[in-house]
Parts: C-alpha cells; structure tokens; sequence
C-alpha cells in the first residue's frame, strides 16, 4: 500500500507550452494568487498601510504594478490580485497570505487564497496581438493598453483577466482553472490561423 | 477627367471572343479554366465570373425565380440581382451567388439555377404562360384551405417550382473566424473618396482601417477608366495603396463588406479570405467576421445605379449603363458589340463614349430627356457614329435568351426597332446609404441629383462623403437627370401582355406593385411585404427606389413622402458560418473539466455535460450490461462500504467581513448569524418573488468567514445575485464575496467506512471521531502530509459522509491517493448517475425540484423560513397563491406493482380520473430504480399531496404511452431517522 503521508503530486492546469510561428505561450504553474478585496471606505488605509510597511504599490483601476517581488493587479473596483511567483507554491501562498494578513489585520480588507482557481499563461511573440484579437474584445494597441494595462474581459464567453506585461509584445493570460484546457484549445486555434493567414497573404 | 484610352475590342482568343486586348487589372498572362455548366471556358486571373462569362460571349446565367424567366448580368457588383448561380461541388456547394462578385479561380465550377432539364430549355418557362395568376399574393390568395395541406402539400410544392439554388447537404468543410479591431477611422469603402480619406487620415497619425468590397480598391476610378493630371486614376490607387500598405497603423482589407452598424461605433464587416480559391490552405479560413470599433467613420460606399422599367427589361444583354464600363475598364471585355444606350441623364453619355472607344458599335444613345433638358445639360458629346435620339424612349427589349434589338418610341411618337445585342441603361444613381440608417436616421430626398442620399443624423462617429453622400461632382446639377422611372407600356399587341420589372430576382413587376396599392398596400413597408419587392437576397439594391416611383406613380404622392422602406443590417448578404465563427462542433462553447477529469478519462468514464461541466457519469467495468450495472455497483459501494466522487462542480463562494452574518441572514431564508465557529448549516435561498433560489451548505471558519456552496447548475447566478445585493442593496455593510469554485477540489467521502478512510490520510493530530468531529462540522486540515484542506461532515446520500477539499491542483493526486489507501475497505468512485440515485433514495431536492415554480414549503422545507428577520423573499413567499392549500408539494412515490417503472415528466391523475389536463394533480420531477430498496421510486411535486400519503394515483406518460399506479410516500425512502448520517 502506498504511503498515505507521501506528499500529492501536484497537476498541471495547462498541458505543454504553445509555439505556432510568431506566438507562444508558457504556462505558468505552482504560483501564489491571492484576491485582495478592500471597501471603498478602507481604500486609502490599505494603499498607505501597504506602501508604507512593505514597499507595495495599490495600482488604479485597470493597473497593475510590480513591486518587492508581488505584482498587484486592479481587477475590478475594490479588488486586486496579489501574485508572487514560487516554486514551493503552497509556503510561498502560506507566506505571502500571513505577511499580507499580518499586516492588514486590523483594517476592513481580505485576502483569499485563489492559487488554484486561476491558470496563468504568458503570451508572446510577436503575433501575440493578432492572436488577441480574435479571442478578447480588448484593444490591446500599445497606445491604448500600456505596460502594467489590466482588462477583465471574456475569452469564449469566460471571465479571463489580461495583463500586459512588458513594452513589447509580452501578456499574461489568467484564466478559470476548470476552462485551461477547453480555452487552451481556442488559443491554439486562434494561433494555427494567424499563422497560416499569414502564410496566405503573404 | 476624361477617359483612358481602350484599344479596340480584337479577340484575344477565340474562347474569349469579347475579351479587350487591352485594359483593366485583368492579367491576360494567366489563364484561368473554369466551367460553366459543364462547358469548359477560361478567363484570366482578375475576372469575375461574370466578366469571364461575358468575354467567353456567355450571357444567359439563369431562370428567374417564380417565371422562370432567362436571365443574365445586370450589373458589376454586388447590388446583382439577376445572375445567381451555384458554385462549387458537394459540400462546398453553395447556391445564389453572385456571379458578378465570385472572384474567377483555377477549376471552378459554376452552374445555373432554377431551370430543368436545362438553362436553355426550362420546362418551369410555362409559369409565364400562367403569369397572370401569378400576382402579388398569389400565394396568400390560392393556398387558403384547407391549412392542414400548406405544409405537407403546398409549401414543398412551391418550394420546388419557385425558389434559386440548391444548398449544400453536408456539413461546411471550411472553418470560419471572429475577430475585434479598433479604430480612430474607418474608412468604408476603397474608391477615390475612400482613398483619400483614408489617406488624410494616415498622414495625421490616425489608426485606419479601410474596408472595400472588391478585390482591388479603386472604385469607379478603376471602372470609369478615369485619367487624373494625364495619367491614369489607376497610377494614383496604386500609388496611394503604396503608401497606406507602409503605414503600421494602417489596415488595408480588400474582399470586405462592411454590413452593419450597431451600438458603441461597432461596425460588422465580412472578409472573403479565400473565396477566390478553390480549396482555402489548412487553417485559413474562408471568412472572417470583423467587428470593428472605431471612433470615427467615413461612409465612402458609392453609388448603386438603376435602371429604367420597361416592357422585357430583364433580357439578357439589358446592362446597366455604369456596369458596361466597369466591365470594359476593370475587366478588359466589351459586354456587346451592337448597343443602345438608354438614358436620363449624362452618364449614359460617358458609357456611349466608352463602348466606341473600345471598339463597340453604339447604334442609338436613346436619350428620355426632352431637348430642352438634354442641351442645357453640360453633356458631353455624343460619341460620333450613331444617334443621339431625344425625348425618346426604349419601350420593350426584343428578343428570346438574349437581346436581339430595341422597340424605341421617338418623340414624335413613332415606333422603329433597332437590332442590338446590348442594352445599356441608365436611369441614375442611389447613394449606397444603407449604412446611415441601420441605427435609426432617415434618408433625404434630393432633387438635384432625383434620390435619397444620407440625412442629417447619421450614426455617432460616421461621416458620409463621395457618391455615398449624393456629391457626384461639383456642378449643380451632377449629372444632368431628368427622372424617367417608368417607360409608358406601348399598346398591347396579342393576348400575353409583356412584362416590366422592377425586382428581378424576385420577379415584382410594375403591375404588381400596382394591384398591391389597388388592394390597399399602398404604404411602402406595405408594399415590401405584400409584393416582396426588394426582400431577396440583394435586398433592393436596384429594384427599391424604382419601385417606390412606381407606387407614387399610382398613387399621386410625392416619393419623398413615400419614402423608401428601412434597410436594416446586412448590406450584403453575410453566410451564417462567418457569423458562426470558430463556435461549432467541438468548440461550440467551452466546456469545464473538474479537476479530476483526466483521470476519469483514464478509467474509461462515461462523462455527463451538467451545464458547461464535463462530469463522469459513471465508471464502467468489463462485462457490464448497462449503464445501470455500473451505477448499480456504484450505489452499492455507497449503502455498504464507501464511495468517492468528484463535487467540485457545486458552487463554492467565500464570504468575508465583520458583516459576512448579517449578510447571510439577509439572503438566507433561515438563519446563519446563529452558526458556530466549525459548523456547516444547510440553506435555502429565495429570489424576490418567494420562489426557491438555490439551495446548500453555509460553513463558518471564524467570526466573518463564511464558504457557502450552492447546486452546480446555479453557482453563477448565484454569485451574481449575492454581488447584485451587496453592491445595490447593502453596499454599506463590510462583505467581500470571492467565488473559489475553479480554486478547491471537492471530493465527496460516502458510506459505512466512510471514516475509516478518511482517517488514513487526515493529519494527525486532528480528531475526526464522531465525538469529536459531529455531523455538520467543518474544519480546516491538513492531508497527506501537510497538503492544507478543508472538511466538512456533510452528506448527500444519507450515509455517514465526508467532504475533503484541497487546492484544485492536488485533486487528481487526492482522489488517486484514496482510490489506492482504501483498496482494502472496498472505496469505489461514483459519478453523477449513482449520485442521483443516492439523493432520490434520500429524497434530496436538486435542480429538477428547484425548478422556478417551487416554494421552500412546497419543497418540505417551510420550517426554515425564519420569522424572527426579514429576508430576501420573505414578503412575497407570503403571498395567498404561494401558500395555497392546495400547492403541489414535494412526495415520494413507489409503483404499486413493484416490479413497474416510473417515468420522469409523468403527470399524475386520480386513480380512476381520465388523464387529461383538467384531471392533473402533478408531475414526477425524478425517477430512479432504486437498487437499495429493489424497486422504482420517484420524487413528485402533487397538489395537496402532503395530505395523500398512502393514497393510489396513476402516473400517465402520454409521450410513452405509460400509465402505472403509484402509492403516495414520504419522500424520503432511505433511513428516514437520519441514523446513518450521524453514525
């Protein structure tokens, strides 16, 4: 009989990275995601208190920032996700959350661990925003969606959150645990036919 | 401006007898084979079908819809309402083309339509004997009675003889797409106005994207041949083309039509990827839907001309006058080698020009102007050999398939026939303003160049410009017209009246139009749906503003107080699989896989959708007779040993703040404030109205920290319904919600050895003897050495239950792990089969209970109801219809023969009642065969049936022709003490 107190292998919410031409996409596992939901009253405590005792920026709507290692994202009025990449991803969670809960404990705001409810891909390349195109009705021009732009748009009816990420065509696609592989399959679909199209006209 | 010089018309080859040896973007070194019913034909790279045809010296395409009349090209574009024709073979066969918009390729394969045994001998050509019975109506008139006939008889009797192409059979073997873009200016249209547009707005550093329906930009720049400062306006699209195509920030896309306009500047546009191939490459698709958000738009979409009624107008070899050019200019073909022109106005006088100029013979320019009109118009000369005849008139085409001349009635009255293979005419132009409309404006009657054009209020954002707009040059008076719509018929010779049509494709003549407005239909919204005049496929392009003349023709009204019927989106026809995109078969919507789904699939689950979720259904082992074998087995391991399924797919919400209670209180029917730390407490929900919501489970980890779980079906409604009352009407009090349903993976512990499970792979030191962990207790844990969980002592199938959650990523690892630690003590997975079966046995209500109409007291469930706190729905639930004496409330039911089945959706009757509606007293909501018990049971939403227990009804399934009596229970069958679930 097996080990009952062998630790469980954790499982991938996406299958393997994604490169079709000018596109890619990386998943990114065992990463710590935590909600951070705030009333409006309490606001401008939490974006002191934070700044103050652990250097982390509250970003404005539709931001996100990167600071100490955590990247805050506004993902609707009140609500911001705290992520830290780890590698251990249930003490990184267990830490972040108690620095986090230590420091907002006396301040109407709370934080839930929301690791596994989110699958997280990184998208690049340089036909990353055609493949956008056909899966977000978000205008991810440069000019109209900088570094650090957040959008809680819909990917095939789903709630998905994008981040841009870097200057260049760098995103961060978060996405439904449950949706990963079924939307996976429209990403790789959209991908197939940029690249192809492109072929085509060219 | 003055014309490109055509060379004269010399054959470039005897298959192509009416191919230019010069002109237009045609490329004469590419040779394109094709067929055309059959025959075999070739036209070059750039053509159309219809300029291939018309070079080839084709000029029959086709029979008429209701007349079965010959039909050929009308028009160059895509207002064509007469040159329909399949393309394409099996699956890809795709019926009403426009042969004048099908870009020619290699290998194509183009039919006719409507016609047997063939194009040129159509049996179907009788009709015309019969035309008259054939009016306006005909089919609202004649196929009265008896109704029960229309659909059996007369309507698929109708929709063989009448009717255009056949569509494909099979599924479309293309795939299609859907894509957002965003724009500062749209630009719609690619012709010199659009050019330009787009242009200025590149150079101002604006984001462009230009749509324009054909597969070179250019418009009538390129059909008109224009020369532009000497050189030809060809030179100076290209040369804009050049410098858009460098910009980045501008998006050029030919084969595109924009459609429709719609809420938040969107624009939807249709992008013909590879219609012009045979077979698209792997992964590209054929269409593209574009919706396109842009800020601002310039509406640049031409002019559309139409014709002059006359008596067999619609012969082939009747050309529009500017489609003449087009064909010459853009395609390199002369459509005729003899030809009159018919006008009203001065731009007949440009296609005189342009046929002699290409080598063609213009007979008469047949001119209705009188020569008042014509003189003080700035027209350019008539071209040298043949007459300019005014004040004349062309009264009725001659001819069979194909023109053979014209009956033209001089101003003196007299009638002479000319011999022609072409009649070219023009009766002016309409602004394409379909686009200004689509959100409500209204066009605007212009008398100066005799049509509507866009009014004032146009859609937010759009600006209309060109010929779109009614400016077709800077005189006052663009083009000279004099209105003409209607040739007087000539008096009739014979018994078979000749025929003028105003709608060609589907077959609306002026006397039509006339007997519609006789019979009262004299509104043109009336008119259109009377008549089906402009309802075909090319939605009135050519056809809607000459009807209108008609009607106010007969009924003495102005045309701008007619006014023209409202064009709505499409603008040209769009295929359903553009609209479809990529969301078919498979990927028609996303699907939700819990997070054991892998697995499942490895043990060779039978999975169920429930919503969007893919659920394992049940597990299935060698020799299994059925699906019940399995979900018998499954059942079994519950009652006797132990069972793990995956519950991840109920809805878990956790809930937040010092006011998390007092939030609950509101949305709860029963009270949650009172739960303690560690305990689960089941709910019920309402909506506003007193019906049921939902109904599950509230644990309290501390003070302000609730998870509440609801059914699968309704976990986003109610997350939604908890935000709507927090934001709206609570927003004051100190909640967060947070759904974190995708973030836990649930696994459902059940059965006897439940317990001795679970303790292999809780963590020590946590208790969970019954003593110390008591039925409705929850708790966080760790398991398997520090993988951190949640656990709640719950139960659904009435055994002794557990529930285990942990991050979604262990799922998998969890449920393998039990599967593996429990060997011993007989664990079996069960899917939502078995789980159904356990439920009804413990007469659990799920999602066909709460089904909308259901009280919590018709559910058994009115002791929850608090009366100590107001709460969502207390109100109305109190309402006299919701607490009726005689409700239908929630029963059990067993067959009084045990060996009978009971059917889900049975309605109940009295035992000796007749069962028929009046005597319905209930429905069966579910059903299983109950291997516990060994027989059928059901659960029943029955009028007064808590008062019927014991009581014998029927339960009729007409649909089956079933009718069993059934003996009124409790509904709860198994272990109705609750014993089990606290052992």
């Amino acid at each position: 009989m097996a080990d009952a107190n062998e630790p469980l292998r954790p499982a991938t919410a996406w299958q393997d990275a994604l490169e079709i031409g000018d596109f890619t996409a990386t998943p990114i596992e065992g990463r710590t995601t935590l909600l951070l939901a705030v009333g409006p009253a309490s606001e401008r405590d939490v974006r002191r208190v934070l700044a103050d005792r652990l250097g982390l920026d509250l970003p404005q709507q539709c931001r996100a920032v990167t600071s100490a290692g955590v990247t805050l994202a506004s993902i609707g009025p009140g609500k911001w996700l705290a992520i830290a990449d780890a590698v251990e991803a249930v003490p990184s969670a267990r830490r972040l959350a108690d620095v986090l809960a230590g420091t907002l404990a006396d301040l109407p705001a709370s934080l839930v661990d929301v690791s596994d409810g989110y699958a997280a891909l990184r998208l690049s390349g340089e036909a990353t925003r055609d493949v956008l195109m056909r899966l977000v009705p978000v205008d991810v021009d440069r000019a109209a969606f900088s570094d650090g732009a957040v959008a809680a748009t819909h990917m095939e009816h789903v709630g998905v959150i994008l981040i841009r990420t870097d200057a260049a065509d760098g995103f961060e696609l978060l996405a439904p645990r449950s949706f990963a592989v079924s939307l996976a399959g429209s990403i790789e679909t959209a991908a197939r036919t940029v690249a192809a199209s492109r072929r085509f006209a060219g | 401006m003055s014309q490109a010089r055509t060379s004269v018309a010399r054959p470039s080859s005897s298959l192509q007898p009416f191919r230019l040896a010069e002109g237009g973007i045609v490329d004469r070194s590419r040779v394109l084979l094709y067929s055309f019913d059959g025959a075999p034909l070739q036209g070059h790279l750039g053509d159309t079908l219809a300029s291939a045809l018309l070079a080839s010296g084709v000029r029959l395409t086709g029979r008429s819809f209701k007349y079965h009349r010959p039909r050929g090209i009308l028009s160059a574009g895509s207002e064509e309402p007469s040159a329909l024709v399949e393309l394409r073979r099996g699956d890809r066969r795709e019926a009403n083309t426009r042969a004048t918009v099908a870009e020619l390729y290699d290998g194509l394969v183009a039919q006719s339509q409507n016609r047997w045994p063939s194009l040129r001998y159509d049996a179907m050509a009788i009709n015309q004997v019969f035309a008259p019975l054939f009016v306006a109506g005909f089919y609202y008139k004649t196929f009265m009675w008896p109704a029960a006939l229309w659909e059996r008889l007369y309507e698929p009797a109708i929709r063989r003889a009448a009717g255009l192409g056949r569509a494909a059979g099979g599924p479309d073997p293309d795939h299609y797409e859907k894509l957002t873009a965003f724009a500062d200016v749209l630009v719609i249209g690619g012709g010199a106005s659009g050019l330009a547009a787009a242009l200025a707005a590149a150079r101002a550093g604006e984001r462009v994207i230009l749509c324009d329906e054909q597969a070179h930009p250019g418009g009538r720049a390129i059909d008109d041949g224009r020369m532009v400062g000497g050189r030809p306006a060809l030179d100076g699209v290209l040369e804009t083309l050049a410098e858009l195509s460098s910009d980045p920030r501008v998006r050029i896309l030919p084969r595109t039509t924009v459609f429709g306009v719609y809420d938040g500047r969107t624009y939807g546009a249709v992008e013909r990827v590879a219609d012009h191939v045979a077979v698209p490459p792997a992964d590209v698709p054929r269409q593209r839907l574009w919706r396109i958000i842009a800020k601002r738009a310039v509406l640049a979409a031409g002019a559309t001309e139409r014709g002059i009624i006359f008596a067999d107008n619609d012969r082939p070899g009747v050309m529009l006058a500017g489609a003449v050019r087009s064909y010459i200019h853009r395609y390199g073909v002369l459509p005729g080698r003899r030809a009159v022109v018919f006008t009203n106005n001065d731009d007949g006088m440009t296609t005189a020009r342009a046929l002699a100029t290409a080598g063609g013979h213009v007979v008469a320019v047949v001119d209705a102007r009188s020569v008042s009109a014509a003189s003080a118009a700035t027209a350019p000369a008539p071209p040298p050999e043949g007459e300019h005849l005014l004040g004349a008139v062309v009264v009725r085409a001659l001819g069979g398939t194909e023109v053979s001349g014209a009956l033209v009635r001089l101003a003196s009255g007299e009638e002479r026939t000319i011999a022609c293979d072409l009649i070219a005419v023009s009766g002016g132009w309409s602004p394409n303003l379909h686009l200004s409309t689509h959100l409500g404006g209204k066009p605007a009657w212009d008398d100066a160049i005799a049509a509507f054009r866009p009014g004032e209020a146009l859609p937010p954002g759009m600006t209309a410009v060109g010929r779109a707009a009614g400016v077709f040059a800077a005189a006052d008076r663009p083009y000279a017209i004099t209105p003409m719509w209607q040739v007087p018929p000539a008096a009739a010779k014979g018994w078979r009246k000749p025929k003028a049509f105003v709608d060609l494709q589907h077959d609306v003549t002026d006397e039509d139009i006339q007997l519609a407005a006789r019979e009262g239909f004299d509104h043109a919204e009336h008119l259109k749906r009377y008549t089906t005049l402009g309802m075909a496929t090319d939605q009135g392009r050519t056809s809607a503003l000459p009807g209108i003349a008609v009607l106010s023709a007969h009924t003495g009204r102005s045309l701008p107080e007619t006014g023209l019927t409202t064009a709505r989106p499409p603008y040209t026809p769009v295929s359903i699989g553009a609209l479809a995109g990529t969301a078919r078969g498979a990927h028609f919507r996303p699907v939700r896989r819990p997070p054991t789904y892998a697995w499942a699939r490895q043990c060779g689950a039978s999975f169920v959708e429930t919503g969007l979720w893919l659920r394992a259904a049940y597990f299935p082992e060698p020799g299994d007779r059925d699906w019940y074998t399995a979900a018998r087995r499954e059942v079994e391991a519950v009652r006797t040993a132990v069972g793990i399924s995956d519950v991840s797919t109920l809805g878990k919400i956790d809930v937040r703040g010092r006011d998390a209670a007092a939030f609950l209180d509101r949305i709860y029917c029963n009270t949650m404030s009172s739960l303690a730390i560690g305990r689960v407490r089941y709910g019920v929900m309402l909506r506003e109205d007193g019906i049921v919501l939902d109904d599950g489970t509230a644990a309290r980890f501390s003070d302000g920290h609730f998870v509440v779980t609801t059914t699968t079906a309704n976990a986003a409604r109610v997350m939604q319904h908890l935000e709507v009352c927090h934001q709206t009407l609570w927003p004051a009090l100190d909640v967060t919600l947070a759904s974190v349903t995708d973030h836990w993976a649930q696994i459902a512990i059940a059965g006897p050895r439940a317990r001795d499970l679970l303790a292999r792979v809780v963590d020590r030191p946590f208790d969970i003897a019954n003593t110390a962990f008591l039925y409705m207790a929850a708790a966080e844990v760790g398991v398997c050495g520090g993988t951190p969980a949640r656990l709640f002592r719950v139960s659904f199938s009435g055994e002794l239950g557990f529930e285990l959650a942990v991050p979604a990523r262990f799922g998998q690892a969890l449920m393998e792990r039990l599967l593996v630690v429990g060997a011993d003590l007989g664990v079996r997975p069960y899917g939502a089969e078995a789980l159904g079966i356990l439920r009804i046995e413990k007469g659990h209500v799920a999602g066909a209970e709460l089904n909308g109409t259901t009280t919590a007291a018709d559910l058994g469930l009115g002791g929850l109801m608090s009366r100590k706190k107001e709460y969502i729905g207390r109100l109305l639930a109190e309402r006299p219809g919701l607490v009726a004496a005689d409700r239908q409330v929630l029963v059990g039911l067993r067959p009084a023969d045990r060996s009978a089945r009971i059917r889900s959706g049975a309605h109940l009757v009295a035992r000796n009642a007749k069962a028929d509606a009046a005597s319905d007293i209930g429905y069966v909501t579910s059903a299983a065969q109950s291997p516990t018990l060994g027989h059928a049971i059901a659960l029943a939403l029955m009028a007064r049936g808590r008062e019927r227990h014991g009581e014998i009804v029927r339960a009729v399934s007409p649909l089956t022709g079933e009718d069993v009596e059934v003996e009124v229970t409790s509904p709860v069958f198994y272990d109705p003490e609750g014993a089990r679930l606290r052992g």
